[in-house]
């Protein structure tokens, strides 16, 4: 049976948001295919969402009371704020509801369905391993989970891990460590070693953890800061588009470039599939091979006939000569056929021959000369987009000195890139492959701490336990290998299937899940077909003849020109049962308008704005389907949510 | 059946064309530095394999095709250095048949993948003569690699 989750509505009392409660039900009590919520930026989407996030996954229990305390209103007398969540399951409505309390920094759950109210976070088995810290975030997303489907390079892999469960082979294997560490650690041993053997493994494991951390760590913040790189690169094209005097030249100079760009790459492309082929190399490793199969000529190999044919002869009654085989005879024709070859030495030889002849030919030079044509063109292609590169830099140099905006995105580029390339020196020392005594090579390390682990178990009399030990976790580790491949096998077709489906018109494929989503004949595709990609592949994470799961994404037009808005607007939609988007005033234009509003009739429009935003409240009271709460406003109104301008309020 | 074997050092020198935008796989470094060796005629078949990191023991795609070049290349190399001059056909299957083997994935005996690692060894040192500095761009890196060749390279007397 399909099990299909539903967002109903939810409403949020006592947090950094505006009081209110939203309803995503029509007139016949069923969640709108698509609901479009408008919050200006301060409103306390992120707060919303978050708590979204909270409810739905019973996280908010590990919270520090300081980050649970983060939550609070900022109004004397506010001690809890409490967000309650509805999810349709098949039709049966469950309430999900967290008390954060302030005073105390706790939060508790209370969980409604068919049989009553329990206390505790406590979803149907069925759901369960859709609401949990692990998958919450792949169904309630920002605009940026997209993208780090294609490039953070775990995060496919972790999403099907997540959903299908597979990376419960991984902690089982944990487990299995664990309990022999445990073991060990209790062995009683008169062995003056012992002690010492035992240190190095525990140094090792903690340096491990310590290295494994401090990676990881980096990792978030090199993908923060690619992130903000982004955020300011938009930030600087949008100033540009300001700027009248130089944005005519600066777009027709990055168009350039990119050009240039473009033609580089792929001249580097060709240059490095030319120099895998010897024979480009140079001319005398041409006339090597020549020279090598002349030779084999010369002398005659390979003869005609191979060993095999003499030793077959002597098994005959007769000899080919027509007289008897006597063994002396035989004798001496296997001495001879020694110094043939093998059938296969022949099959070898021949074709060694064949490439020669096909591959270089009887003119080496011209190879040579083909691939010094090449890389000439390459280095012109270099040279343009050096120039280019400094023109370009130029400009934006004159355009910063007009404009305080682009004087500041472009600073902030450069600060950022910065800090990129240094982070990227941190992580790398994690990666080398360093073999000196204090390398923080994490992989060096593990194969350390194996042995180590080897040599205690053998000094702690538990060889035994740690060969059943690795056995075990040997075959888990091939289950979770053969699993993980079969599903992500499947889930690589059903999405090609889809893209297919959905986007007829695009050539793009993905072409392997290892990590990330990998596309077909392209390292990388437009803004518009990536995020198309990564949603289609959300999609068939989330719709399969198992489950149906709703789609609820923060911001999914912020950052996109207008042609990807309308084609991403198209797509979405039809992706999923229900979409339930958090937008910005300045999203609507071509994202719903000649995006969603083109697929979809029955759209659901909501407003929230915070009451002090008097302007707008004074139009709010004239519309009939509204609800005001003590410090915001909900208004759904298809024609208030166009009437709506505002990106950002005062932050909070 | 032997594996190729790449310099453990090799990754570090290459990590900036490496992966990304450059090089593909590892046996990408090792072919390179095997070109390096047999264009100077260096080889060290005295290297540690401890100094080595273990690659596959056949030719991946990319290569497939051009694998029996590479290997001509290689006898080439490997029987003028011994003196072979392929007038003797005894001699000549003698020296051929102690390099190859039709039966292995790589179609090289033991012996001979040992001998072409030993060549790629000593080619990384070359590659480190050659440059400067370890290369930052794929495309600087082909430009000089492709000159240095041209300009080490002398005949194959075979």
């Amino acid at each position: 049976m399909t099990i299909d989750i539903k967002l109903v509505g939810w409403s949020a009392k006592g947090f950094r948001c505006p009081d209110h409660e939203v309803s995503l039900l029509d007139d016949k009590e069923s969640p709108y295919p698509v609901s479009l919520i408008q919050m200006p930026n301060g409103t306390g989407k992120t707060t919303t969402l978050n708590l979204l996030r909270l409810t739905l996954s019973g996280a908010a229990t590990t919270k520090s009371p300081s980050e649970i305390k983060q939550y609070a209103k900022r109004v004397e007398g506010v001690d809890k704020g409490i967000m309650e969540v509805k999810l349709s399951v098949n039709d049966s409505l469950i309430t999900f509801i967290l008390v954060m309390d302030y005073s105390n920094g706790k939060a508790i759950y209370k969980t409604t369905k068919g049989s009553g109210q329990v206390n505790g976070f406590s979803p149907p088995v069925e759901i369960g391993k859709f609401l949990n810290p692990h998958f919450i975030d792949y169904f309630i997303l920002d605009g940026e989970l997209a993208n780090r489907l294609l490039k953070h390079q775990s995060a496919a892999q972790e999403a099907i891990d997540a959903l299908f469960q597979v990376d419960t082979l991984k902690k089982i294997s944990q487990l299995v460590h664990d309990h022999w560490s445990i073991e060990t650690a209790g062995q009683a041993t008169t062995e003056a070693g012992h002690t010492l053997r035992r240190n190095i493994v525990l140094d090792l494991s903690s340096k491990i953890k310590l290295y494994s951390d401090a990676r990881s760590k980096l990792q978030s913040e090199i993908e923060e800061i690619l992130t903000k790189i982004e955020d300011k690169k938009s930030a600087f094209d949008d100033a540009i588009k300001n700027n009248e005097s130089q944005k005519t030249a600066l777009f027709q100079l990055k168009d350039r470039l990119s050009a240039a760009e473009k033609l580089q790459s792929n001249l580097t492309a060709q240059a490095f599939e030319a120099s895998t082929s010897p024979e480009n190399l140079s001319p005398i490793f041409g006339h090597a091979c020549i020279n090598l199969k002349a030779g084999l000529d010369r002398v005659k190999l390979p003869e005609a006939a191979a060993k095999e044919f003499f030793e077959e002869i002597c098994d005959e009654l007769e000899c080919i000569c027509g007289e008897a085989m006597t063994p002396e005879k035989a004798l001496t024709i296997k001495k001879k056929a020694s110094q043939y070859l093998g059938s296969n030495d022949v099959t070898l030889l021949n074709a060694i021959k064949t490439s020669i002849g096909e591959r270089v030919g009887s003119d080496p030079e011209r190879n040579c000369n083909e691939f010094h044509d090449l890389l000439k063109k390459l280095r012109d292609a270099v040279r343009d987009v050096s120039t280019l590169t400094i023109e370009y830099s130029e400009l934006t140099n004159r355009a910063g000195n007009e404009d305080p905006a682009i004087r500041q995105a472009q600073e902030s580029i450069v600060n950022l890139t910065g800090e990129y390339a240094l982070k990227l020196s941190h992580i790398e020392r994690f990666d080398e492959n360093d073999d000196s005594e204090d390398t923080h090579c994490i992989s060096i390390l593990k194969a350390r701490l194996q042995l180590a682990e080897d040599r205690l178990a053998e000094i702690t009399n538990t060889r035994a336990l740690k060969n059943k030990t690795d056995k075990l976790q040997n075959i888990l580790g091939l289950a979770y290998d053969k699993a993980s491949k079969k599903i992500t096998h499947e889930i690589l077709q059903e999405t090609n299937a889809n893209i297919l489906k959905w986007l007829p018109d695009n050539d793009i494929q993905v072409d392997k899940i290892d990590g990330h989503l990998w596309l077909k004949n392209a390292t990388e595709g437009s803004v518009g077909e990536n995020l198309s990609v990564a949603y289609a592949f959300l999609s068939t994470l989330f719709n399969r003849s198992t489950h149906s799961l709703p789609f609820i994404v923060d911001s999914p037009a912020g950052a996109l020109g207008n042609s990807v808005r309308r084609q991403i607007g198209q797509t979405i939609p039809l992706l999923t049962k229900q979409f339930v988007t958090f937008v910005i005033s300045s999203e609507r234009q071509d994202f719903i308008n000649g995006g969603i509003e083109t697929v979809v009739d029955n759209i659901q429009y909501i407003s929230i704005f915070r009451k002090k935003v008097a302007g707008y409240l004074f139009e709010a009271m004239k519309v009939p389907n509204k609800v005001i709460t003590d410090d915001g406003a909900i208004v759904y109104d298809k024609n208030f949510f166009y009437k709506f301008e505002m990106d950002e309020e005062a932050t909070l | 059946m032997s594996a190729f074997r790449l310099r453990k050092e090799a990754k570090s020198w290459f990590k900036d064309i490496y992966k990304g935008d450059g090089l593909e796989i590892d046996f990408d470094m090792y072919y390179f530095c095997l070109m390096a060796g047999i264009a100077s005629n260096a080889k060290d078949t005295t290297f540690q394999v401890s100094d080595t990191s273990e690659l596959i023991d056949y030719f991946p795609t990319r290569y497939k095709d051009k694998s029996r070049i590479i290997i001509s290349l290689f006898l080439s190399r490997e029987l003028a250095g011994q003196g072979v001059t392929l007038t003797d056909k005894k001699s000549a299957h003698n020296h051929i048949s102690q390099l190859i083997s039709p039966e292995s994935q790589n179609y090289l005996s033991d012996n001979g993948v040992k001998l072409m690692n030993a060549y790629a060894y000593k080619g990384f040192e070359n590659l480190i003569e050659w440059f400067t500095d370890r290369p930052r761009t794929l495309e600087s890196f082909l430009g000089t690699y492709a000159n240095k060749i041209s300009e080490m390279v002398k005949p194959i007397p075979i």
